[in-house]
């Protein structure tokens, strides 16, 4: 069952600027759906139309079995958001944040309090919530405002960036927390991110969005499918006779020989390879070295956008523009 | 609605309360207004000359006549100038009271700017609350710091020696001079509030109130009585609601009694404030909170 439900979005700003383009995709109840794309894709935009905070120029928004331009209060109340920017009262304590939240969207105050200290205990923050959120380190604030999100037990969980600018180990962290949440309550997950480790590891399914269009949408494993098979490379004593072997295999797809080493491009390395050294063996030739290399999501990222999703974090869109920049000066 | 708008200003006091450093330093500038301006600045000794001296060919009885009416000058003046007031500290209170209104409703913007900035707007705007509840939070919250400020500066008024008299301190009184000054902050606090909402800068808001502050105070009947000034000064002096807030507030200190003019002023007062509460809903439904 689709609980967002998004057809033939456009939102153009000014008359003229297409921020997104007739964007149409589907998140199922229960899924971990990643948002894909460099800066300026379209993505803020997007989740900013989808949390009510933008109009749609055209198309359908339904979340939850509410339209968001119908009813955007009852979108409000179904879904939690954990903003990109921080959204917290510093001058208020991390309880009081999180109780004020609770009232916001008429949680009970009784209900609020059991569930706040249920949330506070589940992100390890229950002996600081009395302090003020002035005194929280970069981590304790996300985790603050992950349960913020959490707090009137919505439908939809939307993650705006939410590991952006913290370190590895919180990374984890919050990964857990949100794989716990989605597996014990089945809890939808809506993130959009930079961190492709994070989409691969976290999302059921992706979509990635570049210009203001979807390019594709599809589970992490089966994107990176699409772009071929795993790369296996081994270097073993005379590879002349070895690559000739080697090509009979049904997984292979391709073989280069770079230097000393034979690069092949097989559909399912990990069944593959054991065949392969099997082969070797019985042939007796030396295998020296052997790895196996699975494409990234980096590389689907790379074969959809053309872009890498690393060069994108400077916001420079091209090498000419730092150039620029820096004769400028 | 009301339970939201109660919930956000419960959060901007208890922001405001936890510094009273904040809720004090605003006190200073009413209070120097009342010591400093009015004793340096008053009025009624201005003829209160005593080293007089007059020609040989001057009767005796002129002459004296002439020093116990300057002797008696202080007197004329508050009787005839200040509304019978018994010293001017008791007419400038009630316009320092409402230039405290002023003052404080001028900045109740800053905190719709703040909140932008900190992304805290954005998560009020995703909530499921109207968004006339946000606006009207900033509304009563400053409303509820001003009427604070300036129940504390009526206190310290009256304790000053040589200051505030009252005629007569009955509940109704007082009750009438807090739904007045209530109305004087409702209506400013709509109106600077609703400038601030599309502002993205606080500094504009600074500028925004420092340039109405010291006009509206001066073109009012704050300090002196409107009769003083140039024809066209007090034509907007006359639709300035300070003058009508001020007016009120020193009749009922002045007289103890519910006059026709008290009446009236509390009407003015009464339209003024609802008629910025409506504009002012209006613009937060359909203008300040759009992309």
């Amino acid at each position: 069952m689709e609980i967002v439900n998004v057809k033939n979005l456009s939102k153009i700003f000014d008359k003229e600027i297409v921020a997104v383009d007739n964007v149409s995709f589907q998140v199922k109840k229960g899924e971990i759906f990643g948002f894909l794309g460099p800066n300026g894709a379209g993505k803020t935009t997007t989740i900013k139309i989808l949390t009510t905070l933008l109009q749609p120029t055209k198309g359908q928004v339904n979340i939850a079995s509410f339209d968001v331009v119908k009813n955007p209060d009852g979108v409000r109340s179904s879904i939690g958001i954990v903003p990109q920017a921080l959204t917290l009262d510093d001058d208020l304590k991390g309880m009081t944040n999180l109780l004020l939240s609770a009232k916001l969207y008429h949680v009970p105050d009784k209900i609020a309090k059991e569930r706040a200290n249920e949330l506070l205990e589940l992100v390890g923050l229950k002996d600081a919530a009395g302090r003020d959120v002035s005194t929280y380190s970069g981590g304790m604030r996300k985790r603050l405002e992950l349960i913020i999100g959490l707090i009137h037990n919505p439908k939809v969980l939307f993650l705006d960036e939410p590991t952006l600018g913290l370190d590895i180990q919180t990374r984890s962290v919050i990964w857990n927390y949100l794989k716990k949440l989605n597996k014990e309550n089945g809890l939808t997950i809506f993130i959009t991110t930079h961190y492709l480790e994070e989409a691969d590891l976290l999302c059921d399914r992706i979509a990635i969005i570049d210009q203001g269009k979807v390019l594709i949408e599809d589970t992490p494993s089966n994107l990176k499918q699409k772009l071929g098979g795993d790369i296996i490379e081994i270097s073993v004593d005379s590879h002349v006779k070895a690559k000739e072997l080697i090509s009979e295999l049904d997984y292979v797809e391709k073989i280069d020989v770079i230097g000393e080493k034979l690069r092949i491009k097989a559909e399912k390395g990990d069944e593959a390879l054991p065949l392969l050294l099997e082969l070797c063996k019985v042939n007796s030739i030396k295998v020296k070295t052997v790895s196996l290399s699975r494409p990234s999501l980096d590389e689907v990222f790379l074969e959809y956008t053309g872009k890498s999703m690393r060069d994108t974090g400077t916001g420079f869109s091209d090498n000419s523009a730092m150039q620029r920049l820096w004769k400028s000066r | 609605m009301i339970t939201e708008t109660y919930v956000l200003v419960k959060r901007e006091l208890e922001k405001w309360y936890k510094v009273p450093a904040l809720i004090f330093s605003a006190l200073i500038q009413p209070i120097v207004w009342i010591t400093l301006f009015g004793n340096s600045f008053n009025p009624t000794r201005l003829m209160s000359f005593e080293n007089l001296t007059f020609s040989e060919n001057m009767p005796p009885e002129v002459s004296a006549a002439i020093l116990e009416f300057f002797a008696n000058s202080s007197n004329l003046i508050l009787e005839q100038t200040f509304q019978g007031a018994p010293n001017y500290l008791t007419y400038l209170t009630g316009g320092v009271l409402s230039t405290l209104i002023l003052f404080s409703s001028a900045f109740s913007g800053t905190s719709v700017i703040w909140d932008r900035r900190f992304g805290f707007l954005d998560k009020l705007l995703v909530a499921p609350i109207p968004r006339s509840s946000i606006y009207y939070s900033k509304v009563f919250s400053t409303v509820t710091k001003a009427l604070i400020q300036s129940s504390l500066v009526f206190i310290i008024a009256l304790l000053i020696p040589g200051g505030l008299i009252v005629a007569k301190l009955s509940v109704s009184i007082i009750l009438l001079m807090f739904i007045s000054l209530f109305m004087l902050a409702t209506g400013f606090a709509c109106l600077f509030t609703a400038i601030a909402l599309r502002m993205r800068k606080w500094e504009t808001l600074i500028a925004v109130a420092n340039l109405v502050n010291l006009p509206l105070l001066f073109a009012s009947g704050a300090l002196f009585p409107i009769e003083f000034m140039p024809d066209w000064l007090q034509i907007v002096a006359r639709i300035n609601p300070i003058t009508y807030s001020a007016d009120l507030t020193r009749t009922l200190f002045i007289t103890g009694e519910i006059t026709s003019n008290v009446i009236f002023d509390f009407q003015v007062l009464f339209a003024f404030s609802a008629s910025l509460m409506i504009i002012g809903s209006f613009v937060a439904r359909y203008y300040g909170f759009k992309e």
